[in-house]
């Protein structure tokens, strides 16, 4: 399979989102260290879980969250809390 | 407090379809949809069947926002470099069309509105955060800090469904989650019926399986819009998580592939989005209902498969309607009366359906992911073969049909106790073919 890194700053620069300042992402983050496989960096489709390697600990934003779901599933420690952000906020399908 | 007699907690297609039923019969119904419009947070991965919908809505396709009839579908397999399509043209289906491409956030919009005017209330940008329950029964929704009192309240509200989980009903089991990526990808119109070899505002569905998931058992999908293409690509939720498929990445080789580099090329992206649907559905008859609360739609886990939900979330709406109607009759909302949703349920098929449409699911999805590559590779051989017609040029011998398509496409999925006979019998059919092909020679040559 050819090396194709998908843009996802573009990608996303094309979704809409009305940002809420309250997060509906939680991570323990204490429980990543331990974590090996770490499937949520390859499994969120917005790239939204990245490593960051100087200071060992996992990044997550939440504003550009699509509302799949897919983190809540396949985190191995069940460290991952993800619920439906607040009525009226988060991603906004102009297609869908 | 404020009460009604029935809350449906979003407004799909299942929620709008439950709610317009119940409002047509006079029942006080309060539709409550956390996106700021209904839509705003769904994603279609197929097309629309217009057969529930022309029950609800006699007459849609002259006012619903949709996009193409579908009617050359095609199934595909792709390798690397390579693909094998088969397609099929319905023409007589282009003339009374019953099956349309959508967009979710124009359609759920449109359909919510069905339901307003039928009298129900749309109450948009609220979710639902939990259940009132009184003695264990749900009595009521909460929104926040705001409360809402109801005789019943019916959960429609998606496969991360709030009321299943509050209603103790939810069915854990994510065997056949699967997440979905898609890209919506703007061509004009003409170019589109040029790529896709269709009449003006003609449609197409083409679905596929292979490179570059054909590890993990996944499937993409291709449909047109007007003057766009949809783009979906899928692989199970397991291994997402397993695995570590990475389906950004997947998606790239994906729209690199000659097959659909082709047919998107020089197009622009609308929007990126993703969703996760349980294929096949997960629904489970005696976990709906309950004391004052009912499931319908992907909450209930009516997913008929092959990624088509909406009909079924759209009937199994109507039917809760129903036994919502039926229980009022009773005077009372408990699980007892509300289980007339599950004899309602059997009465439709709509369970064997889901059964059937499981099986089925079961039988793409499971052979897929443990077969794919040996039969992606096994068809390619048999029809390279015969395309490039090696076979006829280099060998003097007369082509063996029988024994090649058992090879090649019946072999590797005989039960070990049957391999052996079965071998046996080929063998003998094979040296029958070889002779009588050998007399067809000699008398027509």
């Amino acid at each position: 399979m050819a090396d194709r890194k998908p843009d996802i700053d573009e990608k996303l620069s094309h979704v809409a989102f009305d940002i809420d300042a309250e997060a509906h992402i939680t991570v323990k983050k204490e429980r990543c260290g331990e974590c090996r496989p770490r499937p949520c960096l390859s499994a969120c489709p917005a790239e939204n879980y990245t490593w960051n390697e100087a200071k060992d600990e996992l990044l997550f934003n939440y504003e550009g969250c699509l509302e799949c779901g897919t983190c809540r599933f396949v985190c191995p420690l069940d460290a991952i809390e993800w619920s439906y952000p607040r009525g009226g906020f988060g991603v906004r399908y102009r297609y869908g | 407090m404020d009460k009604v007699d029935c809350v449906v907690v979003g407004a799909g297609p299942a929620g709008s379809a439950c709610a317009i039923a119940l409002a047509r019969k006079g029942i006080k119904t309060v539709l409550v949809e956390r996106g700021g419009n209904a839509g705003d947070k769904n994603v279609a991965s197929f097309v629309l069947f217009g057969d529930v919908l022309g029950g609800i809505i006699p007459g849609y396709q002259k006012e619903a926002p949709l996009e193409r009839a579908a009617g050359d579908n095609s199934f595909m397999c792709l390798r690397e470099k390579d693909f094998i399509e088969f397609r099929a043209r319905l023409g007589s289906y282009f003339e009374n069309p019953s099956i349309f491409t959508a967009y979710r956030s124009r359609f759920d919009r449109w359909f919510s509105e069905k339901a307003e005017e039928a009298g129900a209330e749309l109450v948009r940008g609220q979710l639902v955060t939990g259940l009132l329950k009184e003695n264990g029964r749900v009595v009521g929704i909460r929104v926040g800090e705001d409360e809402l009192l109801a005789d019943v309240v019916v959960g429609a509200d998606g496969i991360h469904s709030v009321v299943s989980r509050e209603a103790g009903l939810y069915v854990d089991d994510t065997s056949r989650y699967m997440i979905g990526v898609k890209e919506v990808l703007e061509l004009p119109p003409e170019v589109i019926e040029e790529r896709f070899l269709l009449g003006p505002g003609e449609g197409c569905v083409r679905d596929g399986w292979g490179y570059p998931v054909s590890d993990v058992g996944g499937l993409f999908t291709i449909y047109t819009n007007m003057d766009a293409v949809s783009v979906c690509l899928f692989a199970p939720v397991d291994a997402v998580k397993e695995a570590r498929v990475n389906l950004r990445e997947r998606f790239e080789d994906l729209k690199a592939h000659p097959y659909l580099h082709a047919l998107v090329r020089d197009s622009k992206l609308r929007e990126y989005e993703a969703h996760i649907l349980a294929d096949g559905g997960r629904m489970k008859v005696d976990r709906l209902y309950d004391d004052g609360v009912l499931l319908c739609g992907e909450a209930g886990g009516f997913n008929s498969g092959m990624w088509i939900g909406v009909p079924s979330g759209m009937l199994s709406g109507l039917k809760a309607a129903e036994a919502v109607l039926r229980a009022k009759r009773t005077g009372r909302y408990d699980a007892a009366a509300l289980s007339c949703y599950r004899d309602i349920l059997f009465e439709t098929g709509l369970p064997r359906m889901l059964y059937n449409a499981k099986r089925y699911s079961d039988f793409i999805v499971n052979s897929a992911r443990k077969h794919m590559e040996g039969f992606t590779d096994n068809l390619f051989g048999l029809l390279e073969d015969s395309i490039m017609q090696e076979v006829a040029f280099q060998d003097p011998e007369p082509f063996p049909a029988i024994e090649t398509a058992y090879a090649g496409l019946v072999a590797d999925y005989v039960p070990a106790w049957l391999a052996r006979p079965l071998r046996a019998l080929v063998g003998v059919l094979g040296r029958l073919e070889s002779w009588w092909t050998k007399r067809r020679i000699r008398r027509t040559v």
